[in-house]
C-alpha cells in the first residue's frame, strides 16, 4: 500500500503530493458519543427485521386460516349435501340408491338385492358399452332431454317397488357435480338401467362454472407499469425561453452573497441566456425515465348477462411510480430549503423561491389515484375455467402526486387535489382486459387478469404546459365470490 | 490481537462485541476523512455514524478483494458525499473564471502544519472546492471520474479544483505570514 501511495506521490504534481501525503496516515478521535448512537441505531434495525419477519409471518398464519377455513366450509357444505340425501332415503321410504358423493362405490355395496359380483348386461337401448365404457344411472324418461337437464336427473330407471320421487333429489347433486360416472357393476333387476357414455358425451355434459344470472363480488391485485406519458413544457427554442420564463413572472432577486451571483432566478436566466447564447443550459430538463413498479388494490362486482356477456366494475386504488430526473431546483433562501423543479410545480409564481440549475437529478415520481373501471365482457370460453374479453372506460380520481430524490437532500414536492393543482380532480381512461378465471370449488373462483388502461383526456388541466396521457400496463389476480349460485 | 477475517465473520453475525472491535481499529482514520468533507466535528460525526451503520449492512458483500479499510473508506466517502449532495443543490457547482495563480516560489511547505490546521484550511473552502479538492487532490480521483460521481461536467469540477487550489495556497501564505510576524 504504501508503495502504491509512493509510486502514486511521484505521478502527481508536488502540491497534490505534498496534501495526499500529509492525510495519508492521519487520525482524528471522533466522541464517544458517536458509538453510542451506532449502537442504538443496530439495535434499531435488528427490531425492524424482527417486525418485518413478525409481520410475513403474521401474513402467512393469516393465509393459512383462510385457506383452512375456505376448506373446511367446502367440506361442511358437501358433508350437508351428503346428510340430506342419507335422511331423505330414511324418511322418505324410498328405494335405497346410490349417494351423490365420492363414497359412491362405497355405498352401491350395501344395496338391497345386489347378491353376486357379477357386471350387468347392458341393455340394447344402451350408446355404448364394454367393460371400459363409462356408465351412469338415467331414468328412461330423461332420454331426450338435453344435455344440461340430464346431468341433472339422474335417477333410477324403471322405478322399482320401492323408488320414490325421493330418488330424483338423490341423485341429482350427485350427477350435477359429475361424481356419479361409475363403471359399477349395477343390474337394472337392481331399480337401474346402466348406461353407458362415450367421452365426448362426458365432456359435454361437465358442470359449468357459473349459471347465466351469476352475479359476483371479489378482491384483486394487481402489478404492473405505468407511464405518465409528458410531453409539451417549455420549448428549447431560444426566443420562447424569453416568452415562457417571462411570463412565469419570476422577479429578480435581492443579490444574495451566498449565491455569489450565480443563477438567482428564471428571470435572470432568460437573460444569460441570451448573453451565452445557451438556451439549454437554462431550460429545466424535466425526463420521465422510466417506469417502476406499480400496484393496485380493490373490490369488483360483476355478473352474466347471458351466456356470453358479462359486466363488471368496483373501486381500486392505485399506486403508480416513475423514476424521473430535473435539471432544476427551486430553492427558497430563508429556510435553506431547495425543491426539485418538475411538472407538478414548475408554474410555482412564490416570489420566495429562485432557480438553480444543475445536471439531472435522479427523482422519483409517484402518483396515487382511486380507479372505477366501469366494462363490458365477452364470454370467449365458459366452462369450469372461463376466458372473458372485458372492455370498458374507468373514471381515475387524483389523490396526489409526490416528487422526491429518495432522501438525498432535496426536499419533496407533494401536490394535492384543488383548484392550486396542475391536475384534474378526475379524468377518463380507456382499458381493455383479458380475465381468466378458474372455479376450483363451490361459489369462489381465482383468476388473473392482464389489462391494459391509456388516458382518454389529459391528466393536467387544460391551457398547462404540460399533458399528460397516462398508460397503464397491469397483471391482477383475485377471487371472486358468487352470489347467485 | 484479533485477526481482520475473524472480525468480519463476528460483525458478519451481527456479534455488537465484534462490531465494536471494527469501529475502535478504524473510527480514528475515518473521521479524519469525514473532518476533510465536513464544515464540523458534528457534522463529521454524523457522518461517520451514518456511514459505520452501513458497513455493518453491507459487511456481508466484502469479498476480500481489496483491503478492508479501503472497502471502508469508499463507504465513508460515498455516505459523506450524499451528506453534502443537498448542500451541492443549494450551492450548485458551475463553471468559474480561470483565476490567476500564485507563484510556486510562495508556497509554505505543508510539512510546517499540523493535520488539524490543514483540515481547518479545507473546511473553509466552499463546498464545491472542498468536495472536489478532497476527491482529486488526496483521493487521487480523475476529474472525469468525480464528474461521474457528482453528475457535474469535468469542465466545472477542474474550475472548482482551480479555485480550491488558489484558495488554500492564499491561506498557507496567510498562516505562514501571521507565524513570521508572531516570531518577529
Amino acid at each position: 500500500m504504501r508503495k502504491e501511495v509512493m509510486k502514486d506521490l511521484t505521478s502527481r504534481p508536488e502540491f497534490e503530493n505534498a496534501w495526499k501525503k500529509a492525510f495519508l496516515d492521519a487520525e482524528m478521535n471522533p466522541s464517544d458519543d458517536v458509538w453510542t448512537r451506532i449502537d442504538a441505531a443496530l439495535a434499531n434495525q435488528e427490531a425492524a427485521r424482527y417486525k418485518k419477519k413478525a409481520f410475513y409471518y403474521k401474513i402467512a398464519a393469516a393465509a393459512s386460516i383462510l385457506l383452512a377455513l375456505t376448506a373446511g366450509l367446502w367440506t361442511f357444505r358437501q358433508s350437508q349435501t351428503g346428510d340430506r340425501e342419507i335422511v331423505q332415503q330414511e324418511s322418505g321410504k324410498s328405494a335405497p340408491v346410490v349417494a351423490p358423493d365420492n363414497a359412491l362405490e362405497e355405498r352401491m355395496q350395501v344395496l338391497p338385492g345386489k347378491t353376486d359380483d357379477k357386471p350387468a348386461k347392458e341393455d340394447d337401448s344402451f350408446a355404448g358399452g364394454g367393460s371400459n365404457s363409462y356408465a351412469f344411472l338415467v331414468p328412461a324418461e330423461a332420454e331426450e332431454e338435453s344435455e344440461d337437464e340430464i346431468s341433472a336427473a339422474y335417477v333410477p330407471d324403471r322405478v322399482g317397488e320401492n323408488t320414490t320421487a325421493d330418488s330424483y333429489a338423490v341423485l341429482a347433486p350427485a350427477m350435477k357435480s359429475g361424481i356419479a360416472f361409475l363403471d359399477a357393476d349395477i343390474s337394472p333387476q337392481k331399480g337401474y338401467i346402466q348406461r353407458a357414455l362415450d367421452p365426448a358425451v362426458l365432456f359435454a355434459v361437465l358442470p359449468k362454472e357459473e349459471s347465466d344470472d351469476a352475479f359476483w363480488a371479489g378482491l384483486a391485485l394487481a402489478g404492473g407499469s405505468f407511464d405518465p406519458d409528458f410531453s409539451g413544457g417549455w420549448s428549447r427554442e431560444k426566443s420562447s425561453i424569453s416568452k415562457e420564463f417571462a411570463n412565469l413572472n419570476f422577479m429578480a432577486p435581492a443579490s444574495s452573497s451566498r449565491y455569489n451571483g450565480w443563477y438567482n432566478s428564471l428571470y435572470d436566466n432568460v437573460a444569460l441566456a441570451n448573453e451565452l447564447n445557451n438556451p439549454e443550459l437554462l431550460t429545466p430538463s424535466i425526463k420521465e425515465s422510466k417506469p417502476e413498479i406499480s400496484y393496485s388494490f380493490g373490490v369488483n362486482i360483476g355478473g352474466k348477462l347471458g351466456k356470453r356477456w358479462a359486466y363488471q366494475s368496483g373501486a381500486y386504488y392505485a399506486k403508480n411510480a416513475t423514476s424521473s430526473s430535473t435539471s432544476a431546483v427551486f430553492v427558497n433562501n430563508a429556510e435553506d430549503k431547495a425543491y426539485p423543479v418538475h411538472v407538478s410545480n414548475f408554474m410555482n409564481k412564490d416570489r420566495v423561491y429562485t432557480v438553480n440549475y444543475l445536471s439531472d437529478v435522479a427523482l422519483n415520481n409517484t402518483f396515487e389515484f382511486i380507479s372505477v373501471p366501469v366494462k363490458a365482457g365477452y364470454i370467449l370460453y365458459d366452462r369450469k375455467m372461463s376466458i372473458t374479453l372485458f372492455s370498458g372506460i374507468s373514471s381515475d380520481i387524483f389523490l396526489s402526486n409526490r416528487i422526491d430524490d429518495g432522501d438525498k437532500g432535496l426536499e419533496t414536492v407533494t401536490v394535492s387535489p384543488g383548484p392550486d393543482s396542475p391536475y384534474r380532480g378526475v379524468w377518463f381512461n380507456g382499458l381493455i382486459s383479458l380475465e381468466i378465471k378458474y372455479n376450483p370449488a363451490g361459489r369462489y373462483s381465482a383468476f388473473i387478469e392482464p389489462a391494459y388502461k391509456v388516458s382518454l383526456n389529459s391528466l393536467t388541466r387544460p391551457g398547462y404546459p404540460y399533458t399528460s396521457y397516462p398508460k397503464t400496463f397491469s397483471v391482477g389476480a383475485g377471487v371472486k365470490y358468487n352470489l347467485r349460485r | 490481537m484479533l485477526k481482520e477475517e475473524d472480525i468480519i465473520k463476528g460483525c458478519i453475525n451481527g456479534d455488537r462485541k465484534y462490531q465494536r472491535l471494527l469501529y475502535d481499529r478504524y473510527s480514528k482514520k475515518m473521521m479524519a476523512v469525514c473532518m476533510r468533507y465536513a464544515k464540523s466535528t458534528l457534522e463529521a460525526e454524523d457522518i461517520l455514524q451514518e456511514a459505520f451503520i452501513k458497513v455493518f449492512s453491507k459487511i456481508a458483500t466484502f469479498r476480500m478483494e481489496s483491503k478492508l479499510e479501503t472497502w471502508i473508506k469508499k463507504i465513508v466517502i460515498n455516505t459523506a458525499l450524499n451528506h453534502q449532495r443537498s448542500k451541492l443543490y443549494m450551492y450548485p457547482m458551475v463553471d468559474v473564471d480561470t483565476m490567476y495563480d500564485l507563484k510556486d516560489e510562495h508556497e509554505a511547505p505543508l510539512s510546517a502544519f499540523h493535520v488539524e490546521e490543514l483540515t481547518k484550511m479545507i473546511q473553509s473552502l466552499p463546498i464545491g472546492c472542498q468536495i472536489i479538492f478532497n476527491l482529486y487532490a488526496i483521493e487521487g480521483y480523475q476529474h472525469n471520474e468525480i464528474a461521474e460521481a457528482l453528475n457535474i461536467k469535468e469542465g466545472t469540477s477542474k474550475s472548482q479544483y482551480a479555485r480550491a487550489r488558489q484558495l488554500l495556497k492564499e491561506m498557507l501564505l496567510n498562516a505562514e505570514r501571521s507565524y513570521e510576524r508572531f516570531n518577529k
